[in-house]
């Protein structure tokens, strides 16, 4: 009957006979604020008084707040010391307030405009009204509102005047500023009096753990605590920046509050379906239900009052993550009488279906994807079968990343007739059955309203061309969580999309890092099927095989679950008496960027260690995939520092803040603050004392006429450095690294030189971890003294690769080579180091001595 | 789909309360009622939009009666008891400014507007509230009273006019213009501040309970103030409503006479037969003062807002028992939900314990085939 695990056992209570009495705190029990904090709710009051033209000059919101705040202290020192009691009336504060307001009005206009601000900000919590109701009309029995507060039982009344509440007769309101005493102090004595029951047969429901627990408990009242923040929630909110006293900067809208985001954030932790989750997944759903339930609900909301504005009657969600969007979008769908169904379409069905002569430029839209494919895997796609056509396996497994090379392998496959035939044939069998689906889905003319995850709208594009060209007189319209930066072209060209969180990759600073690390999004809606590759001749979609594992799926699961359960718990409150804001509002967008932004770009460790495991597109079907936090990142993170974590390319790692998080908690935060900041990662990160590390490639005149790349080298904790880049290594025959620029100790950590090589999926690569007994590694200008340690003599200090010819052969074939270098570095005065022959072994011998006779408790 | 009705879609914006907005008293949160157009459409310039408010219930709508009396009277003088948002202000000032030169008194706590003075206009505040703000002032020629609409307010209102015509020695009794003088306060009272009446003068009140045509109690729903005002209890009998205070007021006064115009909850004009502009300003509003059409007109106006009330108050209904309704889908959802990530955890632990076995079992299979090769050597750990 209760969604809400105490109101359960407050209702068991009454109902077994246990109590006989119900009493209820008011504020953030029976009524709650559309605030993260009270005082919150003055900076709206300000914002008001703004508006009305009643703030005097010079004096802003905030500083009406933080006035309304310490005119509260002022009063109830003054009541302590004229009634030895801290509690205070509303009038009273007011008293010393309008000293700061001069010309605002009167106090009287003042209070009411207090209260109304007040009215417009609470909400009646609906579960606790259902509860009051249900013991006055079914068990008959008394409900007492109980309230430390510097309201007045009328004005209290006043506020308690609401519709949602218009159901329920309170038996009577017993406040601390009427009584002159608190909970803790008595107040609750007079309600058992005016009850006429001892404590033990009184119930009593509040947030508050002193006045309403411990307080109650000391009138022998059993006591149930509603609290409303968890440790965990406050932790997610405190980062959020939400909570804290009232400032200018306090992300909360003007009028609308939080929307009652914070408040029905917590409330879902208390539901009992969060108490049922295996805990192996309670992160999950309390994730789904605490970041990304408020994005999503917000998302339906506003699909729905968009489509309601196009005057569109039915909702198209694409596939896959269609069938989770549409379960989202279905309710706020249904209360505006629109219908909403799934449709099946993909990139690369769309993209093959819109394939009319085989030309490069119809191919190269199957290349915009985050990784390149390669050639065998392109012409899959494209449905053209490799053992067909012969001479092409050579090229199969060539990757297509190259921009010399796309242009022409596309061209070779383009004008081979035999293969441009086939994928012709391929894709017009695949238009034709697409087309057949599509007939059967949507309307013959008009609009037709599309809902997808997002990005850059180039399915809606594909579609919308392919139904006109097809003859179809439509329009499509697309609404997504998020547009990026690439669907702006898209709206050049005429179409018609928009995005909920962002629009057009705007606001950048919050939805930049989103989009830099869209896998989580995108995985949480996965349905659990594969993409579609297309349709049989039933027209049946014909799907990919889903390897996604079972923990994950599970996973998945949970965190849906805990979003559809924030937004039944959101949309009872919608469409209350007094409705919720809506949160297809700009504020409550904003709101929830923010949200999602704080989990993409500063996880805590716990959010990064639950959701790390969860593995991506790019390598389903992979058999070495390693999910969203590789091992070897991991390693790499307390080399970095946030110059080097923001450049860090998506093929390389999808989560970069989600590694750091779990590796390098710092370098996360900092590294977040920044990019939000809209400032410059390298501003915060040191240069390392090194000094730059330079890569040259000898092609066969020697290092100095070869390709050179240079970067700059930032030291990260504990003066380590790792530096990563690309050079181009077309005949490449000999690599040499100039790893510091002056002298010093040098400890190489690792080096890895990953050669891409013509007609090969993954790079060469070549380890080093050793600079000793490695015959492929001249040293030149250092001296080796350990193996991994040198000691560089002079300011041109140079590694030399020379592949060895017998084993190395393919380096010939190499286009592109990638550097990885971590190393560690103590820079050192002119003279050399003094190092003996037996520089470790005596020492060692001896250390370990002392550490037995440590160990021995000097007994030897 | 459907599309909600816009008379109730516009109310139903705007919550629960449809009321009159506070007049006299600080507004306390009630919303005004305003239709929304549907459509974008500008509205002709010329035509006066008939449905903003929906319910007319200003002063400022009887204008066309009220001001052209104040006119013949020749009232150089007047007090506003009760400025609204302050259009009646501005409609005093400008008549006021017509004759020439004058006195402008109002009496609100917070006043609409403070009219400039000049061009022979007096402007004087009185901040504060009617009937004891009315203390002190010098007689006038004429008063508006749309205060609080109660017996005790407006008694206290009239006797304050009457002494301070006395004291004065005014030759004839002002012109008087007041409004509510018809249901529903003009025989209930209604209270904007019952805490200002003393108790003694005020009868029991509720602010959750409203009126409606015909029945002399109050209602679950019909016309109420939502926080904004409460209502007597009662209607009807001693001592209750706006027009009963004049009534009894007139009642020794025969040289006094009261014509009402039954439009927009009544305007009640207070006449003194032997003043020089009596026959002037009886001719005046006489056309108007119980005209049976205006009446009617009223009557199916009020019928029909009781109606509209009626109707958001079962959409508010329905909605509480959707919501009711809803918290069941909502348990019945989560218990699904729940059963659902049990069993997806149950199938995600067989897979994980399944990849261990075989993972144990290649390991194991990877030995033997060590064995086989070199059976002299010892056996290989397990490899995990």
């Amino acid at each position: 009957m209760f969604t809400d695990v105490r109101l359960a056992e407050v209702w068991s209570q009454l109902e077994s006979g246990g109590a006989e009495a119900l009493t209820l705190d008011v504020f953030d029990t029976l009524l709650w604020r559309m605030v993260p904090e009270p005082s919150h709710a003055f900076l709206v009051l300000g914002h008001s008084l703004a508006a009305a033209g009643k703030l005097p000059p010079m004096v802003s919101p905030a500083q009406f707040a933080q006035l309304r705040i310490g005119a509260e202290a002022l009063a109830r020192k003054r009541s302590k010391a004229l009634r030895d009691t801290y509690e205070a009336r509303l009038d009273e504060i007011w008293r010393e307030l309008i000293p700061g307001l001069p010309g605002s009005g009167s106090l009287e206009r003042l209070m009411a405009a207090e209260l109304e601000a007040e009215g417009s900000l609470l909400r009646a919590d609906l579960a606790v009204a259902q509860l009051a109701e249900m013991v006055r009309t079914k068990l008959d029995k008394p409900v007492y509102l109980v309230s430390d507060t510097y309201f007045s039982p009328d004005q209290l009344r006043r506020l308690l005047r609401r519709p949602e509440l218009s159901g329920v007769s309170f038996t009577d309101v017993f406040t601390s500023s009427d009584a002159g005493l608190g909970k803790g102090h008595g107040l609750f004595e007079q309600v058992l009096a005016a009850a006429g029951l001892p404590g033990s047969r009184v119930v009593h429901l509040g947030d508050h753990p002193v006045a309403d627990v411990e307080g109650a408990r000391e009138s022998g009242i059993v006591a149930v605590h509603y609290d409303k923040l968890r440790d965990k929630l406050k932790e997610t909110l405190t980062a959020e920046g939400l909570l804290g006293g009232p400032t200018a900067d306090t992300p909360i809208d003007p009028v609308a509050g939080d929307f009652g985001m914070t408040t029905l954030r917590a409330r879902a932790l208390h539901r009992t379906d969060a108490f049922a989750v295996p805990p192996g997944l309670r992160r999950h759903w309390a994730t789904g239900a605490t970041v990304f339930g408020p994005a999503f609900a917000g998302f339906g909301e506003w699909a729905a009052e968009r489509s309601q504005a196009y005057g569109v009657d039915h909702i198209h969600c694409l596939m896959r993550e269609g069938d989770f969007l549409a379960r989202v979008i279905a309710e706020p769908a249904a209360d505006r009488g629109i219908d909403v169904s799934t449709l099946w379409a993909s990139r690369q069905v769309c993209a093959l279906a819109n394939v009319y002569e085989g030309t490069p430029d119809e191919l190269g839209s199957f290349l915009v994807r985050r990784r390149a494919p390669s050639v065998g895997q392109l012409l899959v796609q494209l449905g053209v079968d490799l053992d067909s056509v012969a001479g092409l396996s050579a090229l199969a497994e060539r990757r297509l990343d190259v921009p010399g090379l796309v242009d022409e392998t596309l061209e070779a496959l383009c004008s081979d007739d035999r293969i441009r035939g086939e994928i012709v044939l391929s894709a017009g069998r695949l238009r034709e059955r697409f087309l057949r689906y599509l007939d059967g889905q949507l309307p013959e003319s008009g609009t037709i309203m599309i809902v997808d995850l997002g990005w850059g709208g180039t399915i809606q594009a594909l579609l919308g061309r392919l139904l006109r060209s097809a003859g179809r007189e439509v329009e499509v319209v697309g609404l997504y969580l998020a547009t990026n930066a690439a669907a702006q072209a898209h709206r050049l060209a005429g179409l018609q999309l928009e995005g909920y969180l962002a629009s057009g990759g705007e606001p950048d600073r919050l939805f930049a890092p989103v989009m830099r690390s869209p896998e989580i999004l995108e995985q949480l809606c996965m349905p659990d099927v594969g993409s579609l590759a297309g349709f049989d001749e039933h027209i049946q979609p014909i799907l990919a095989v889903d390897r996604t594992s079972r923990t994950q799926v599970a996973q998945r699961a949970a965190v849906q679950n805990g979003v559809l359960s924030f937004q039944r718990e959101y949309l009872r409150y919608r469409r209350s008496e007094a409705p919720m804001p809506s949160l297809g509002q700009d504020g409550a967008r904003l709101a929830a960027l923010r949200m999602v932004n704080r989990f993409v770009s500063r996880p805590t460790a716990e959010e990064a260690y639950a959701f790390g495991g969860w593995s991506h597109d790019d390598n389903f079907g992979s058999d070495t995939a390693e999910g969203l936090l590789p091992q070897d990142m991991v390693r790499r993170m307390s080399y970095l520092t946030p110059a080097d974590l923001a450049t860090i390319p998506m093929r390389d790692l999808y989560w970069p803040a989600g590694v750091a998080s779990v590796a390098n908690r710092s370098l996360a935060v900092m590294t977040g603050l920044v990019i939000d900041a809209g400032l410059d990662p390298a501003t915060v990160s040191a240069e390392a004392a090194a000094g730059p590390v330079e890569v040259y490639v000898d092609t066969g005149a020697d290092f100095v006429n070869g390709k050179k790349e240079i970067a700059t080298t930032y030291s990260g904790r504990d003066g380590l450095s790792l530096v990563r880049l690309r050079v181009e290594a077309v005949g490449a025959r000999r690599v040499r690294i100039d790893p510091a620029g002056r002298r010093g100790l040098f400890r190489l950590d690792w080096l890895h030189l990953a050669f891409h090589v013509n007609n090969a999926a993954e790079p060469r690569v070549v380890k080093i971890t050793s600079l000793a007994e490695t015959p492929s590694i001249q040293i030149v200008g250092a001296r080796l003294v350990q193996s991994n340690l040198l000691e560089i003599l002079s300011d041109d200090p140079q590694l030399i690769f020379n592949p060895d010819p017998a084993t190395q052969a393919w380096i010939g074939a190499a286009y592109a080579l990638d550097v990885e270098l971590a190393f560690g570095w103590l820079g050192l005065r002119s003279e050399p180091l003094a190092v003996t022959a037996q520089a470790g072994g005596e020492p060692l011998v001896k250390r370990a001595a002392r550490k037995v006779a440590r160990e021995m408790g000097g007994r030897l | 789909m459907t599309r909600a009705d816009p008379t109730i879609h516009a109310t139903a914006r705007s919550g629960r309360a449809a009321v009159k907005p506070a007049t006299g008293a600080p507004p306390t949160g009630a919303p005004a009622i305003e239709a929304q157009p549907r459509s974008a459409a500008p509205a002709e310039p010329e035509v006066e939009p008939a449905v903003q408010p929906l319910l007319l219930h200003s002063l400022v709508e009887l204008r066309e009666i009220w001001l052209p009396l104040l006119a013949a009277a020749d009232a150089r003088s007047v007090v506003e008891i009760g400025s609204e948002s302050g259009v009646t202000t501005s409609l005093l000032a400008a008549s006021v400014r017509q004759r020439g030169e004058g006195t402008l008194v109002v009496v609100d706590p917070e006043p609409g507007v403070r009219p400039d003075p000049g061009d022979g206009l007096e402007v004087q505040i009185v901040a504060g509230y009617s009937p004891e703000a009315l203390d002190g002032l010098a007689a006038a020629d004429a008063y508006l009273v749309d205060g609080d609409h109660n017996y005790a307010t407006v008694a206290a209102e009239l006797a304050a006019i009457a002494h301070a015509a006395d004291r004065d020695r005014r030759p004839a009794f002002p012109l008087v213009v007041l409004h509510d003088v018809e249901w529903p306060a003009g025989r209930r009272d209604q209270y904007y501040a019952p805490e200002r009446i003393p108790a003694p003068h005020r009868r029991s009140y509720s602010w959750d309970e409203g009126v409606v045509v015909g029945v002399a109690g109050v209602v679950d729903g019909g016309f109420r103030g939502a926080g904004a005002f409460a209502w007597a209890t009662s209607e009807g009998g001693p001592r209750n409503g706006v027009r009963t205070a004049i009534e009894d007021f007139l009642a020794d006064r025969p040289e006094l006479s009261l014509h009402v115009v039954p439009a927009i909850f009544g305007l009640g004009v207070i006449i003194d037969r032997g003043a020089p502009w009596a026959a002037t300003v009886r001719e005046l509003v006489e056309p108007w003062a119980d005209n049976a059409v205006l009446g009617r007109l009223e009557r199916n106006r009020i019928a029909l807002y009781l109606r509209v009330l009626e109707l958001q108050d079962e959409v508010t209904g329905l909605n509480r028992l959707r919501q009711r309704d809803w918290s069941k889908v909502d348990a019945e959802r989560s218990a699904l939900a729940e059963r659902e990530l049990v069993v997806l955890d149950r199938v995600a632990e067989l897979e994980r314990a399944l990849g261990e076995e075989r993972r144990t079992s290649d390991g194991l299979r990877a030995d033997l085939a060590a064995r086989a090769e070199h059976p002299g050597r010892p056996q290989l750990l397990r490899r995990r």
